[in-house]
């Protein structure tokens, strides 16, 4: 430990000038983040860029000091132990990169008179998601690289190769690969793996000075993590949701039973179809019962299976498309359709095959529908004021809402976690949904104060937040043994 | 394995390009061991990888008794090593850099330290990037001498330096090293024969021999045979008889196995005519070059 910490001071008494420079930075990103009242032009995730580039600078700078690649470095002969290099290398980031981090965090929270204690766990996840999603996988590509260089072609080459793994699959993933509410399953993963991967590749490089197999564990690693945007897997994720939820559910809620009584034509306010794919969208009328007052039902995903009389089968899967939903008229966004607040009449989204649905609309068929539910709490609505700064929103956030000429915005951050559910009341009636959907137990996103902007022209009347927490996760089963008319529907 | 320095049948490839075909060394303790030969044939490359820089792709070393794949910090208390293209932390100023280094050492010896920069005059408050080559190859060797190690190694430490500089650096690397084992690589053979004990000759990714620097002296002599008139020449020559040639009545060869005795029997043997025997001690570089040319000639 105390090579580690000569040369760790070695490093402080070289790279003071930058680490300086990125304290000042993180500084001025700060004041402006906190003092901003809203971000209509994305200033701060401009200046959010700046302050990633800035601490990648600076551990670059820490892991060049000494560079791993090469024959010609003079400590490679001298009585430093590599265990003692990479220990000075860590400490370096965890004091000039994590330590400010948490420490910006930690004022932030005061500033807002928030206790610093009760936020701890999430401030420490926080941290360890930085570490994992931000540093260490910088700290390993810089350990395989010899200059900055090297490093910015090597960082650019990763870049593209991972922009064209990802982009075939762009246009799919905002819907079949997205998956809200469970996105922070998902972000540990990857989070898990990157961590395992950065620290691998520290430890083959620093260790052992093996760089081949260490760009190789990286690039796999790379890879693995853009591909697992794609992996399978939701339903697993959703069974780990509903094992974390607290509340038991008995079977009387959320109640779902086919309601053939009513007009099969009803039109359907939305068509989502998947880019490239002939589905043919299709309603059915059911009637959900036994959502507790003030509660509300959301479905996540649905798979329907439908079996015609002569065996033919067919299989939806998971869908993030097939939801239940009610009909609220065309200013509702998709989101707040498939929030139902009661008990009532609703209908069941789904999209078929359409070469199956064309073989057998003549035929009576057999179709069962298993639904992954989500049941919120009431909800609780926070108004707030036009110009007045930061309003507070339980639990423990705040609001800031303004008007520039015809333009509305809000932003509204909390601590740690969001809500399930928050959207935006902007008048009777109206509503805007915030992108702000999970029903992650920490923050995944490496930074504390969880956000969302939104905007609207012609600035509203009256502003409200409205939250619902998500309280529990289960499935329920919807059989239709003999469903006739197929083919109108 | 025995010796500070030993390897058997040590070789490297870079992908399918041969630099070391194996190498058998045995460095004796105590010794100053000048590793020679012609630019290019892997006097750097054997040296990092003896100094664990490189893994060896074949064969095994040792260094100070330990598996050179496995030297740590334990051994590199005990080596100083300066090289010609050493990267340095040109950052830091020449006191920094020493004092920085002294963390490192369990021997360091501040006095020794602030000696070697008073006697090779080294501006401590000045940044090593602002040092003159051969100010930086002092600072080097200083920063390799302040622990008294038990081994130092020299990777062509005099390339491009004056030779006022580097008589310099040679002597006090002689005044500051008793006790110790130096290995030196170089392909200037004149700043070698001024101080090596033992040499080895590199060449063709092999080491061709590998001997005490006076044996070696010893047994290589240029004869100069010569006739009343020109002598019929042998078909074959002995095989010791390197670069034999003729003009007239003279014939001139390089003997590389001189014995007072068996020297001349032998070529009374091959020339019964001879009428004078002259044999004369030789330069190391004109070995060299003698062996050099035999051995590409051979390989011709």
């Amino acid at each position: 430990m105390k090579h580690a910490l000569a040369i760790f001071r070695k490093d402080v008494r070289h790279l003071w000038p930058r680490i300086a420079l990125v304290l000042a930075v993180e500084l001025v990103v700060g004041w402006i983040s906190f003092s901003l009242p809203s971000d209509p032009s994305g200033v701060r995730y401009s200046l959010g860029t700046v302050e990633l580039l800035a601490w990648w600078y600076l551990i670059v700078s820490a892991i060049h000091e000494e560079a791993v690649p090469g024959d010609r470095q003079y400590w490679l002969t001298r009585p430093l132990a590599r265990r003692d290099l990479l220990a000075a290398k860590l400490i370096f980031i965890l004091v000039f990169v994590c330590l400010p981090v948490f420490l910006g965090q930690v004022t932030s929270l005061v500033l807002r008179g928030i206790s610093p204690v009760a936020y701890l766990p999430d401030i420490l996840a926080s941290q360890l998601f930085f570490l994992a999603a931000l540093a260490l996988p910088v700290a390993a590509l810089a350990s395989v690289t010899a200059g900055l260089v090297e490093f910015v072609g090597t960082f650019l080459v990763v870049w593209v190769g991972f922009a064209l793994i990802v982009a075939p699959f762009a246009s799919r993933a905002q819907v079949d690969f997205y998956w809200p509410g469970l996105e922070w399953v998902r972000s540990t993963v990857t989070a898990a793996l990157t961590l395992a991967a950065a620290t691998a590749v520290l430890l083959l490089q620093y260790l052992r000075r093996w760089l081949w197999l260490s760009r190789g564990v990286l690039a796999a690693a790379l890879l693995t993590s853009a591909l697992l945007r794609w992996a399978p897997g939701w339903h697993t994720a959703f069974a780990l949701q509903t094992l974390l939820s607290t509340q038991h559910v008995p079977a009387t809620v959320a109640r779902i039973a086919f309601d053939p009584g009513r007009d099969p034509r009803t039109p359907v306010p939305f068509y989502f179809r998947r880019p490239g794919q002939d589905d043919k969208g299709m309603s059915l009328p059911v009637r959900v019962t036994g959502i507790p007052d003030g509660m509300a039902l959301y479905s996540d995903r649905i798979t329907v299976t439908v079996q015609t009389q002569t065996g033919e089968r067919w299989s939806s899967g998971w869908d993030p498309l097939d939801q239940l939903f009610r009909i609220l008229g065309t200013r509702a966004s998709m989101q707040e359709e498939r929030v139902l607040t009661g008990d009532g009449e609703y209908w069941l989204y789904m999209n078929i095959d359409r070469s199956f649905y064309l073989r057998t609309s003549s035929e009576p068929t057999h179709l069962h529908a298993r639904l992954a539910l989500t049941l919120f709490s009431p909800q609780q609505i926070t108004p707030l004021a036009m110009q007045k700064g930061a309003q507070p929103v339980s639990p423990d956030g705040f609001c800031l809402v303004a008007s520039r000429e015809r333009v509305f915005y809000a932003t509204c951050a909390w601590p740690g976690r969001t809500p399930a559910i928050s959207r935006l009341l902007v008048g009777p009636g109206r509503a805007i949904s915030d992108s702000v959907f999970s029903y992650g137990p920490y923050p995944t996103s490496g930074e504390l104060w969880q956000t969302g902007d939104q905007s609207v022209t012609d600035p509203p009347p009256a502003v409200a937040l409205a939250t619902r927490e998500a309280v529990a996760h289960f499935e329920r089963d919807l059989d239709i043994p003999d469903l006739r008319e197929w083919a109108n529907r | 394995m025995t010796g500070i320095i030993s390897s058997q049948s040590l070789s490297k490839r870079f992908r399918r390009t041969v630099v070391l075909d194996g190498l058998d060394l045995e460095v004796p303790a105590g010794s100053i061991y000048g590793l020679v030969g012609p630019n290019g044939v892997g006097k750097t490359t054997t040296i990092k990888v003896l100094m664990n820089i490189f893994p060896p792709s074949g064969g095994s070393s040792e260094v100070l008794g330990t598996d050179s794949r496995r030297l740590g910090p334990r051994q590199f208390e005990q080596i100083g090593y300066v090289s010609e293209n050493q990267e340095l932390p040109e950052w830091m100023t020449v006191g920094y850099f020493l004092e920085y280094l002294s963390t490192f050492y369990p021997t360091w010896d501040r006095a020794l330290a602030a000696d070697l920069v008073r006697q090779f005059q080294l501006p401590a408050d000045r940044k090593l990037r602002h040092l003159s080559r051969g100010m930086k190859m002092k600072a080097a060797l200083a920063s390799s001498l302040a622990y008294s190690p038990k081994l130092i190694v020299l990777d062509e430490p005099f390339t491009g330096l004056d030779a006022l500089v580097r008589d310099e650096l040679v002597e006090s690397l002689l005044a500051r090293s008793e006790g110790a084992t130096i290995f030196i690589s170089s392909h200037d053979l004149a700043e070698i024969e001024s101080f090596a004990s033992h040499i080895g000759y590199l060449d063709g990714h092999k080491l061709q021999f590998s001997e005490e620097l006076d044996a070696l002296r010893a047994r290589f002599r240029e004869v100069v045979l010569t006739f009343e008139t020109a002598p019929a020449l042998p078909a074959q020559w002995p095989a010791s008889w390197l670069q034999p040639e003729a003009i007239g009545p003279v014939v001139r060869f390089v003997e590389s196995r001189f014995d007072a005795e068996r020297t001349p029997a032998e070529v009374r043997r091959v020339f019964p005519a001879c009428r004078d025997i002259q044999a004369e001690g030789m330069p190391l570089r004109s070995i060299f070059v003698t062996l050099a040319r035999a051995s590409r000639r051979a390989t011709s």
